[in-house]
């Protein structure tokens, strides 16, 4: 039961969308696009989030694609998780995008899981390592940008502008990948930590969520991983070392313990890897 | 589980199917908040950010100004204290508040949004107070007093509490001389134990839908597992003849012990007579029916065991310190249950057992499932590491120290003959496991496997006046209706006591109907569907009944029958000649009265009535804590494997078995499925659950996203066997089984991984964090 | 552009029939379902999509009542608990224990009824995979678990 109530667009075009959300900011309502909506109305519920006007972007055909197209693989912001993950073209992010529970992924949507506020943004970490391409939409018009440009800890959008689609280019899509997701106890949960790593043209590329907070690819981090200077028993920690970010420490599992599932998990992943 | 086999019985022993099934599994029956009255108005609460403040001032001017708001109350609005044994619990907090989620304010509207919507416009400011956040820490001579005016609130006798202090209640137990007993013990184990306050978590939120008549009669429609406690609290609470309340009780999603006791009612109460008596629904959201309604009790203790070199136990010596939380409820009777059942199944000369009931700035605790089974874990715990130091196999040891008949309880009441088989539930329990000596087994790569056991009993903890009611009406057709006080809270009870019904008359259980409501001034009176006393106090009730309907049957028939009454017999839905079985009456042509083919009529319909007391049952003394307050003991052994990674932790539960002497079972995959829900409860506050508070005593996951109970999936093997020494006084020799399943888990549970990973875990609940430190302490600076 | 304010009359098709509602847009579809049209076999446990109690299908998946709106459901195929009669599930929930105080039982059902669809035959991980989402505090999960695999 959402207390305050709020318009809804459902917008059928990108132009569409776009003049929504004109309309609604210029009635000085705080707006939002809007996938699945389970973190919007879960946030409404509590009184974390008042939206004021919702545009429902399920209608419009580029937030829903998922196709191949000039060797990338496209997928739209809109798309379901169980879409995302039943379409398969992507094995590391099929992995990665089964959070939540089965009913839920129903409707929580890969552009909400990536722009939203829940910190984990755990599909994200594919993207980042498989130099994705982001598709935008606002204002000024449409754009395509690299993921990383756009993404540091969240996605840097500008006022009023749409996540549309993500591609990647399909040779990533195959190359070896390794994943690791580990939770408190219950694994229907928020991770404690999710690793992400994929060997492209023989280097180690590794994202990670949770563990230090948020998303994070590093450079630094893939330095080590892949410096043969470096005996491999020694490079989880100093790879986490060299990241240079403080580990998360909360209710959900201390730093001390993240630290050892990370270098655990990395550790892992060397070995299926290297 | 398959039924008793060469039973006596035709319809006892026998699983048949439950009579809410088709309702339950179609959507149809209807919970409280199913059906609301016209023109109800909506409520909803504002609840406390701290756990220990003054309220300085609250404001509800604007909200009451917001669109369809009708009424803004607070604590001043209503100048009283309620409160189950002990008056300490003002409807909505006033003056100050005790703990995280306390409500402050309610606002009703005629929508839930609107009502929802207005509760942002309410404004309180606070002052913060020092927070005590563990009983430990209340019972320092500086610790803040978290009720000031404790000497003036009303209590029943039985109750102790101790003002200037934040000690709500204090029971002991002295039995022999424990300082002589350790100190001549061969081997002593002295440990601390710990585990948080959480959560019942039943599925249904707490609901109560309150009006006032005209003529002043009091409706309250709430998810209520005690609708007569509830209006015997509101008559003594605000005056109101307890003939003008009338309390409907529906058959509730879940209750646990949450919703015994008084709960929503007394404050929808009311918020309806702040709308003029208008009809006024208050439904808990799950934030607030996790922590401004009361949740499960936290612990903590200290256990010394002593025994002799052969592992005789000669002494128990037992601090437990109950987390009461900011209010009482329910808590001050959960010590002294607990207090009574320490240490366990086990016959020990002398024990010296303290249990307090401690205020602390934590959300409170009401009656949960197993009423303080909190003391069997630390007790079991350190039954392990005894048997350790003596070098001795934990399932002998425990097996050794058996109560049995004649022997005398922690009470000092002697043990009677329906003391049920410890030894062999015991052994039954290690076969099920799988249980070998020593049983850790290394499975390599850092995987362990191992097993843990644990005894348990329990008695209802009710009062000594404890009652049940049953009437029995009948049909044309010859079928019985069956009215008791009892809720179905999902136990299957209306199903059982219609198959006693059913044996005692010898006709199918469908022909005896049970209303799936209850109205408390319809059913016969009951104390609560709590304390797994429903089936043995109900069911002796129903047979009464059923054994008056038929001597009425009996009466009418003898005339036409042309025989005496004591020549009959009722079965097969007739009452016929015993010796002569063809020579009878189909009981539809009787139940209403019997008409000669002249139409004359006799003896006019059959009303079975039947009651039941609790017989013999006393109050414990004071300062030593003899008496005989326990009408039965169900006792049992329980078992759990465990597969733990000691690299990091993490672990699954394979297997949890249960061996318990029930007596009959009347029910068999009921029966089985009380056993199996209880231990599935337990393996979650084990494993997962409990708050988790900030430095400032909040609650960090006051959301069931972050307060996890186990999920499908993550249930191990289970596997349940009945030992069957009979109950003599019970139904057919029936006792109580439904909250048994929770009592042994926690200690099996934590034993089995102690012994995975070769250290005492004496804290809950066990995640692989806690496991993970637990090997880490030595060489990584302590647990955090 | 299809643009909803204050109140909406919205037509909805739930259980093969149409009906016609008025709606605020920040209506969820568990709030119409229960109190706009009396289908409360739908149950609310925690409006959080923690608990699956308020599990319904759309166009035959399942879905939580509590976290869509309903001005979203326009056009869908709706199926509640009340939608389903007599089906294996039930019998089989009925059969196995497969519920004690019922009120999760609608959610389960209705998300056990659309797995068995998709999958007649599920492996243990497929249910699992799929039932994770629905909580139960009565059960321990065992009853559900042999009526799902009964059917």
């Amino acid at each position: 039961m959402i207390p305050h109530n709020l318009v809804y667009y459902r917008p059928s075009s990108l132009e569409e969308a776009v003049a929504a959300y004109r309309e609604a900011d210029e009635a000085g309502l705080d707006t939002f696009y809007y996938g699945g909506g389970t973190e919007i109305l879960t946030f409404a519920r509590r009184g974390n989030l008042k939206p004021g006007a919702v545009i429902d972007i399920k209608h419009i055909p580029e937030c829903m694609a998922l196709r191949e197209e000039g060797g990338r693989c496209l997928f739209g912001a809109g798309l379901p998780l169980n879409a995302v993950i039943e379409g398969g073209s992507f094995p590391l992010l099929s992995r990665a995008a089964v959070i939540v529970d089965h009913t839920v992924r129903n409707r929580l949507s890969l552009g909400g899981n990536i722009a939203g506020r829940l910190p984990y943004r755990e599909t994200v970490l594919p993207f980042l390592l498989a130099d994705a391409e982001a598709r935008l939409v606002g204002p000024d018009g449409e754009r395509g940008v690299p993921l990383r440009e756009v993404f540091d800890r969240r996605l840097k959008l500008e006022s009023g502008e749409l996540l549309i689609s993500l591609s990647v280019p399909r040779a990533i899509t195959e190359t070896p990948w390794f994943y690791r997701r580990r939770v408190r106890k219950t694994r229907l949960d928020y991770p404690v930590l999710t690793a992400c790593f994929v060997k492209v043209e023989g280097q180690i590329r590794a994202a990670t969520t949770a563990a230090f907070g948020f998303p994070v690819w590093s450079p630094r981090f893939d330095d080590v991983l892949n410096d043969g200077a470096i005996p491999v028993s020694e490079r989880p920690a100093r790879a986490i070392d060299a990241a240079g970010l403080r580990i998360a420490d909360n209710a959900r599992a201390s730093a001390a313990y993240r630290r050892a599932l990370l270098e655990s998990a990395i550790g892992e992943a060397l070995d299926a890897l290297l | 589980m398959p039924d008793v086999s060469g039973s006596e019985y035709r319809y006892l022993g026998r699983s048949i199917p439950r009579k809410d099934g088709p309702d339950k599994v179609s959507g149809k029956l209807r919970y409280a908040d199913d059906v609301h009255p016209p023109g109800c108005l909506h409520a909803a609460l504002l609840t406390s950010p701290h756990a220990h403040a003054k309220i300085l001032s609250i404001d509800g001017t604007a909200a009451g100004a917001a669109p369809g708001v009708r009424a803004v109350v607070t604590g001043q609005d209503f100048p009283i204290l309620l409160g189950l044994y002990l008056g300490d619990t003002p409807p909505l907090a006033r003056g100050k508040v005790r703990h995280f989620g306390e409500p402050v304010a309610a606002v009703i509207a005629d929508t839930p949004y609107q009502a929802r919507a207005a509760l942002d416009l309410v404004r309180v400011e606070y002052e913060q107070l020092p927070v005590v956040h563990s009983p430990r820490e209340a019972l320092a001579s500086d610790a803040p007093i978290i009720h000031e005016a404790m000497a003036s609130y009303v209590h029943i006798p039985p109750i102790h509490p101790e003002p200037e202090s934040n000690v709500a209640n204090r029971t002991r137990i002295r039995k022999g001389d424990v300082d002589a007993a350790l100190a001549e013990a061969d081997v002593v184990v002295s440990l601390d134990f710990d585990f948080p306050p959480g959560d019942h978590v039943a599925m249904e939120p707490r609901a109560a839908i309150a009006e006032i008549r005209a003529d002043g009669t009091v409706v309250i429609r709430s998810s209520t597992q005690a609708p007569f406690v509830v209006r015997a609290l509101m008559s003594t609470f605000f005056g109101i003849p307890i003939g003008k309340i009338v309390i409907e009780g529906p058959p509730i999603g879940g209750g646990f012990g949450g919703k015994a006791g008084i709960q929503l009612e007394g404050l929808a109460y009311l918020l309806s007579r702040s709308v003029g008596g208008r009809p006024v629904r208050l439904v808990n959201s799950r934030e607030d029916d996790l922590v401004a309604s009361p949740g499960h009790i936290g612990l903590q203790a200290t256990v010394k065991l002593g025994a002799t070199r052969d592992g005789k136990l000669v002494a128990a010596d037992l601090l437990y310190l109950f987390d009461s939380g900011g209010y009482a409820d329910y808590a001050v009777n959960m010590s002294r249950a607990g207090a009574i059942a320490a240490p366990g199944p086990y016959n020990v000369p002398n024990i010296r057992t303290d249990s307090l009931c401690v205020y602390t700035n934590h959300p409170f605790a009401t009656a949960y499932r197993g009423f303080g089974h909190e003391v069997f874990y630390p007790v079991e715990r350190a039954m392990d590491e005894l048997a350790a130091e003596l070098g001795m196999d934990p399932v002998v040891l425990r097996a050794r120290n058996a109560i049995r008949p004649g022997d005398l309880s922690p009470t000092q009441s002697v043990m009677d003959p329906n003391t049920g088989d410890l030894a062999r539930c015991l052994e039954r329990a290690a076969e099920m496991i799988g249980w070998e000596d020593g049983s850790r087994i290394d499975l390599g790569g850092g995987r362990v496997r191992a097993r843990g056991i644990s005894a348990f009993w329990k008695a209802p903890a009710m009062p000594t006046n404890t009652d049940a009611g049953v009437v029995l009406t009948f049909n044309e057709d010859g079928s019985a209706n069956l009215s008791s006080g009892i809720i179905e809270i999902g136990q299957g009870t209306y199903t059982g006591v219609a198959q006693i019904v059913a044996e005692r008359f010898g006709m199918s259980p469908d022909m005896v109907h049970v209303s799936p409501e209850i109205q408390t001034h319809r059913a016969p009176h009951d104390w609560a569907t709590a304390a797994s006393r429903s089936l043995f106090m109900v069911g002796r009730a129903a047979l009464a009944a059923a054994d008056d309907a038929i001597d009425q049957i009996k009466r009418t028939a003898s005339a036409p029958l042309r025989c005496s009454v004591e020549e009959l017999a009722v079965a097969d839905g007739r009452v016929y000649v015993r010796d002569d079985p063809d020579h009878g009456l189909a009981l539809r042509d009787v139940v209403l009265g019997y008409v000669y083919p002249d139409g004359n009529a006799i003896g006019g319909q059959v009303i079975g009535r039947g009651n039941y007391i609790a017989r013999g049952l006393t109050d414990i003394d004071a300062y030593t804590g003899e008496g005989h307050p326990a009408l039965e003991w169900t006792i049992g052994a329980q078992a759990v494997e465990v597969e733990v990674d000691l690299r990091d932790g993490s672990y699954e539960v394979l297997k949890a078995v249960c061996a318990m002497d029930v007596g009959e079972v009347i029910n068999p995959a009921l029966a089985r499925a009380q056993v199996v829900g209880g231990m599935a409860m337990s393996l979650g506050f084990s494993t997962t659950e409990g708050y988790v508070f900030d430095r400032r005593g909040r609650v960090e996951n006051a959301v069931l996203r972050d307060f996890k109970i186990p999920r499908y999936g993550e249930h191990p093997v289970y596997d349940v066997d009945f030992v069957r020494t009979p109950q003599g006084d019970g139904p057919y020799g029936a006792r109580g089984l439904g909250e048994q399943g929770v009592l042994g888990i926690p200690g099996a549970f934590a034993n089995a991984v102690s012994r995975a990973i070769g250290r005492p875990v004496n804290r809950l609940p066990i995640t692989p964090e806690r496991i993970w430190s637990t090997l880490h302490e030595d060489t990584e600076g302590g647990e955090p | 552009m299809i643009t909803y304010r204050e109140y909406v009359a919205l037509s909805l098709h739930i259980n093969g029939e149409d009906r016609r509602v008025v709606v605020r847009p920040a209506d969820t579809l568990l709030h119409v379902l229960r109190d706009g049209l009396g289908l409360t076999g739908t149950k609310v446990g925690c409006e959080n999509g923690d608990c699956g109690a308020c599990t319904v299908l759309v166009d035959g998946q399942p879905v939580k009542s509590c976290m869509v709106l309903a001005v979203e459901m326009e056009g869908s195929e709706i199926t509640t608990i009340e939608g389903l009669h007599d089906t294996a599930i039930q019998r089989a929930f009925i059969q196995e224990n497969g519920f004690q105080c019922g009120y999760c039982t609608s959610g389960f059902i209705v998300n056990a009824y659309a797995l068995l669809k998709a999958h007649p035959n599920p492996d243990s991980d497929t249910i699992r995979t799929w039932l994770e989402g629905n909580l139960c505090r009565c059960t321990g999960y065992e009853g559900i678990e042999r009526a799902v695999k009964a059917v």
